[in-house]
């Protein structure tokens, strides 16, 4: 019971580091690598917001996402640059860790940050047999927001109509008139304010570091893979199925916790290559 | 395309044979009586703070000896790249066989080190240790190990928690790699000798980042929770223990260090670590290098700086007392027991190069100026080397 | 075999093999030393490129496929104490064959983006192998240390010890035969068929040949002269990591090869040796700043060079011989 709390817990911050990456591999063929970086930043941003000038969370979590959105248009327009290339775009986004990371290092210090402290989230809830920390609930309140709002935009709105569309037919979507070059930069820039609330609401748990770059983008890959490209429901039921995976993996298989994972991957890619419930990339 | 094949390989192997006797790479030893000392630290990445602190401990050690003493050093630096050992090794190998290094100062990260070990001890070159190093490197290679091997140097934790506090059980909890697995297992010893027990250890695997199912899989029947992470898991760790409401008392082996101590100190008030270093320690030779410390750079030393001086202070009395000789059997007849006035107390080198030193047990505390400190409790003397 | 005048490229190409076994008269040691990281980059970079470009398959694992090769010498070397070069060698292309297969067979189950996400996991799976494993480690630390230089069995004699310069020529003759292997295999009628592969796949389908057989024997002999690569890499280190074999390691793989020219001869072994000597240099200059630099080169190599270096020159020597032909 604890163990499965602990896993749907860290489930939902898993959750927010892939749901921006299955988007954008999902809807646009783009193989951003460089999505954990942009959770890097997030979590920086965060802590300069919350931690470092103590303004409240809320106000860090939205900084975050507006300062991620904006690193997200410019890696948009880089993306946009090299077109629908596989390699280009893996080279384009090892460059663009790189760079942030360096950049991170640069401006806040070699040093990790610890988890952010806020003290109205402070202390646990008993669940059954199960205690929670608050922290971890705010996180999974956020990662539920998330999810039903990507999932509501995506399924019940125009916008997320076109977006399917374009996912199975952008010539189709483009002879209908409609400006598929202006959707795709807006799912963009979504995904990465996404990993940047992400990164603010991980900070609470994991706080600031940069190593999370490649961390996190290791995690959102399973996350994506398992769950299936631009599928809300999929990511999120991949998420929290890693999470409670993982948290039994290191108590029953520590020897071998990390390398669980990666199996389960390479399972569900030779058995169902398009993932859970997945539609296969453009 | 064969012949083209078979003529560059006759070629080749013809320059091979003939350049055989050509021996590359610079003499070992530079201009005059000066002694090349190496720094393998980090200075980029993750780590990159330890090889500037690292730096500065080396510069105040090196201000104070003057210019007609009879030891000249001279520094030069290789950057730990911690990722990939191959790299770091690679830049060891030049420091030694270009830049004539004759004696090495770190590395750092345990890894590091046994990458890196085998080239050093092949050669028989000196390496000095100063955070700490697996006890084998010395026995069996050519470090000299600061302050004391790691399964030894964290025993008085498991001393102090049996003979002072009347602990009876105690769960573990480490990082699942040798530095985590010798600390522990060296406080454990200590504790079971004095007739206490383990109730249950658990073991961080590599590349964790979540801390919180440590908390909750805990067994809260202990009388303690004996403990040692780097410095953000520790705090991420103590963070989901206090949201839980545990009540264990924590035993944390290095306390938890600064930066990181000032953002969780608040958590910490009232419990016990065992400290390698401690800025607060009052001798006169911590007395000086603390206010020396504050003159030059504005601040208080952490462990790396206090630890990189005092190794730089060490190899300097073992040249004077070996007359500048600086080969491994020199050195290690030199600093045989050689009476050493360290930043934590007196100390010396067994003649496998292992150091023995002082521990201070401590407790954490809000200062008056508002700082969170470990304060002093207890002191145990010549921990670190087998007896 | 008719005898014929050899191709400026080929002669190039042997000038420039010259001129490595020579050059220790006016390097020092380090740079030797890099000069043969660069050449055994360039051997790894070549055969990624087989799969990579001529066979379309891109992938985001190569190094792990190294690593196989580079952990088998050092395992024999250091747990099992067999220092045999060529004992050594044959067991680290045999071992990494087998697992470029199995490998291949489960990575070719996906497609396109998949294809490259699932080479990406069998990699980081065995990267954290490695890390986690205990076969896998040297006691006391997450790699395995202590690596020495192999023994040869007739040419220890020769030389006294294994100097730079030594190494330096040793590995210059592995990597000249293993890339003229690899150069006669992408030039072979298979090589032809695998391109052919690559660029139409229903057209080879229809005219008899197994496209999927293509990719595979493309992907183990790839893996192949991974393994080979991989293990010189850990002689010369003298240790192997799991960074080493990780994502990271595998995207550098990438870059040299895009640098270069992927589906090109010579493109790859260029991109590998100017990629490391490119990091070497940008750690000289800043330490602290070096990623900004090779960031750099990422991000410009993604948005200009879509050729590589090989096919920039390739373009510039046809508009050179347009040029000529039309005065």
């Amino acid at each position: 019971m604890q163990i499965v709390a602990n896993g749907v817990s860290i489930g939902a911050v898993l959750f927010l580091m892939a749901a921006g990456l299955s988007l954008l591999i999902g809807s646009m063929g783009v193989l951003n690598l460089a999505h954990g970086a942009v959770y890097m930043a997030g979590a920086y941003l965060g802590w300069t917001i919350c931690v470092d000038n103590g303004l409240p969370l809320p106000v860090a979590v939205i900084g975050a996402g507006v300062g991620t959105a904006l690193i997200g248009v410019l890696f948009e327009r880089l993306f946009h640059l090299i077109g629908g290339q596989a390699d280009q775009q893996i080279l384009l986004s090892f460059g663009l860790v790189e760079v942030l990371v360096n950049l991170s290092q640069w401006i806040w210090g070699a040093v990790a940050k610890s988890p952010f402290q806020v003290s109205w989230l402070a202390g646990s809830v008993k669940v059954g047999s199960a205690s929670i920390p608050v922290a971890r609930l705010a996180i999974a309140v956020v990662g539920f927001l998330v999810a039903a709002l990507l999932w509501f935009v995506q399924d019940r709105t125009r916008v997320g109509a076109i977006v399917r569309a374009g996912m199975d037919d952008p010539s189709m979507v483009r002879a209908l008139g409609i400006n598929l070059d202006l959707v795709v930069a807006g799912v963009f820039v979504l995904g990465s304010a996404v990993a940047g609330i992400a990164g603010v609401m991980g900070g609470l748990v994991l706080g600031a570091s940069s190593a999370q770059a490649i961390d996190v983008l290791l995690l959102a890959l399973i996350v994506v893979v398992v769950g299936g490209v631009g599928s809300v429901v999929g990511t999120f039921s991949a998420a929290i199925l890693i999470g409670v995976l993982d948290a039994y993996s290191r108590s029953w298989l520590p020897e071998m916790s990390s390398v669980v994972l990666y199996a389960l991957m390479a399972l569900v890619l030779v058995v169902r290559p398009t993932g859970l419930s997945g539609r296969a990339a453009r | 395309m064969k012949k083209l094949l078979l003529m560059l390989c006759a070629v080749v192997m013809l320059g091979a044979t003939a350049c055989g006797d050509d021996k590359g790479g610079g003499s070992a030893d530079g201009g005059g009586d000066e002694t090349v000392v190496g720094l393998v630290a980090p200075q980029t990445g993750f780590a990159a703070n330890y090889g500037p602190e690292a730096q500065q401990g080396i510069d105040m050690a090196l201000a104070k000896l003057g210019k007609d003493s009879s030891v000249k050093i001279k520094i030069v630096t290789a950057d730990e790249d911690v990722l990939d050992a191959s790299k770091t090794l690679e830049r060891v190998k030049k420091m030694v066989e270009t830049d004539g290094a004759e004696i090495v100062l770190g590395p750092v990260f345990g890894s590091t080190q046994q990458a890196v070990a085998p080239y050093l001890s092949g050669r028989g070159l000196p390496w000095f240790s100063f955070l700490g190093a697996g006890k084998d490197l010395a026995t069996k290679g050519s470090a000299f190990i600061w302050p004391g091997a790691d399964s030894l140097t964290a025993g008085p934790l498991g001393t102090y928690a049996a003979e002072e506090l009347g602990y009876k059980k105690i769960a573990t909890l480490a990082p699942d790699y040798a530095y985590g697995h010798d600390t522990m297992d060296g406080a454990v010893k200590e504790f079971e000798a004095a007739g206490g027990k383990v109730a249950q250890q658990q073991w961080v695997p590599l590349g964790t980042t979540d801390m919180l199912q440590y908390a909750t899989a805990m067994d809260t029947s202990v009388d303690a929770l004996l403990m040692w992470l780097v410095p953000t898991d520790a705090a991420a760790f103590v963070r989901e223990y206090r949201n839980l409401g545990i009540k264990v008392p924590l035993l944390m082996f290095q306390g938890v260090f600064d930066p990181t101590f000032q953002e969780v100190g608040e958590q910490l008030v009232g419990e016990i670590g065992l400290n390698e270093y401690n800025p607060d320690l009052d001798n006169a030779a911590n007395n000086d290098f603390v206010a020396a410390y504050g003159d030059e750079f504005d601040g208080i030393p952490n462990q790396t700086t206090a630890f990189a001086y005092t190794v730089t202070n060490a190899i300097v009395s073992g040249l004077e007392k070996s007359d500048g000789e600086a080969s491994l059997e020199a050195l290690r007849k030199a600093l045989d027991g050689l009476e050493l006035d360290t930043v934590i107390g007196p100390a010396s080198y067994n003649a496998d190069g292992i150091a023995s030193s002082n521990r201070t047990v401590v407790k954490a505390a809000k200062g008056a100026d508002g700082r969170y400190v470990w304060e002093p409790v207890k002191t145990y003397e010549g921990i670190g080397a087998p007896k | 075999m008719k005898l014929a005048v050899p191709r400026p490229s080929t002669i190039a190409f042997a000038v420039a093999v010259l001129a490595v076994a020579l050059s220790p008269a006016v390097l020092d040691m380090p740079q030797q030393s890099l000069l043969t990281r660069a050449l055994i980059f360039g051997l790894m970079a070549a055969s990624l490129d087989i799969a990579y470009g001529h066979g379309g398959l891109a992938s985001l694992g190569h190094s792990a496929l190294a690593g196989v090769g580079g952990y088998s010498v050092g395992i024999m070397m250091v747990k099992h104490e067999i220092d045999s070069f060529f004992l050594g060698i044959l067991v680290a292309v045999v071992v990494s064959a087998l697992v470029s297969l199995i490998f291949g067979l489960l990575a070719l189950r996906a497609k396109g983006i998949y294809f490259i996400l699932a080479t990406f996991t069998l990699g980081q799976m065995l990267s954290n192998l490695a890390l986690q494993w205990k076969a896998l480690k040297s006691p006391g630390v997450e790699a395995i240390v202590g690596i020495g230089w192999p023994s040869f069995g007739f040419i220890d004699n020769w030389v006294d010890y294994w100097d730079s310069t030594t190494i330096l020529r040793a590995v210059l003759v592995v990597v000249v035969i293993a890339f003229l292997c690899i150069r006669r295999i992408l030039g072979s009628p298979f090589g032809q068929s695998l391109r052919g592969v690559r660029d139409n796949a229903e057209r080879m389908e229809a005219l008899g040949y197994h496209a999927w057989a293509y990719r595979l024997a493309s992907i183990v002999i790839s893996g192949a002269f991974a393994g080979l690569a991989g293990a010189l890499f850990a002689y010369h280190s003298g240790i192997i990591t799991p960074s080493n074999i990780g994502i990271a390691a595998s995207g550098v793989l990438v870059l040299m090869v895009i640098l270069g020219g992927s589906g090109s001869i010579y493109g790859p072994l260029i991109g590998g040796m100017v990629v490391t000597a490119a990091q070497f240099y940008a750690g000289e200059w800043s330490e602290a700043r070096a990623p900004l630099v090779i960031g750099a080169i990422y991000i410009v190599t993604a948005l200009a060079l879509r050729g590589g270096v090989a096919g920039a020159v390739a373009t510039q020597h046809r508009r050179w011989r347009q040029a000529r032909g039309s005065a």
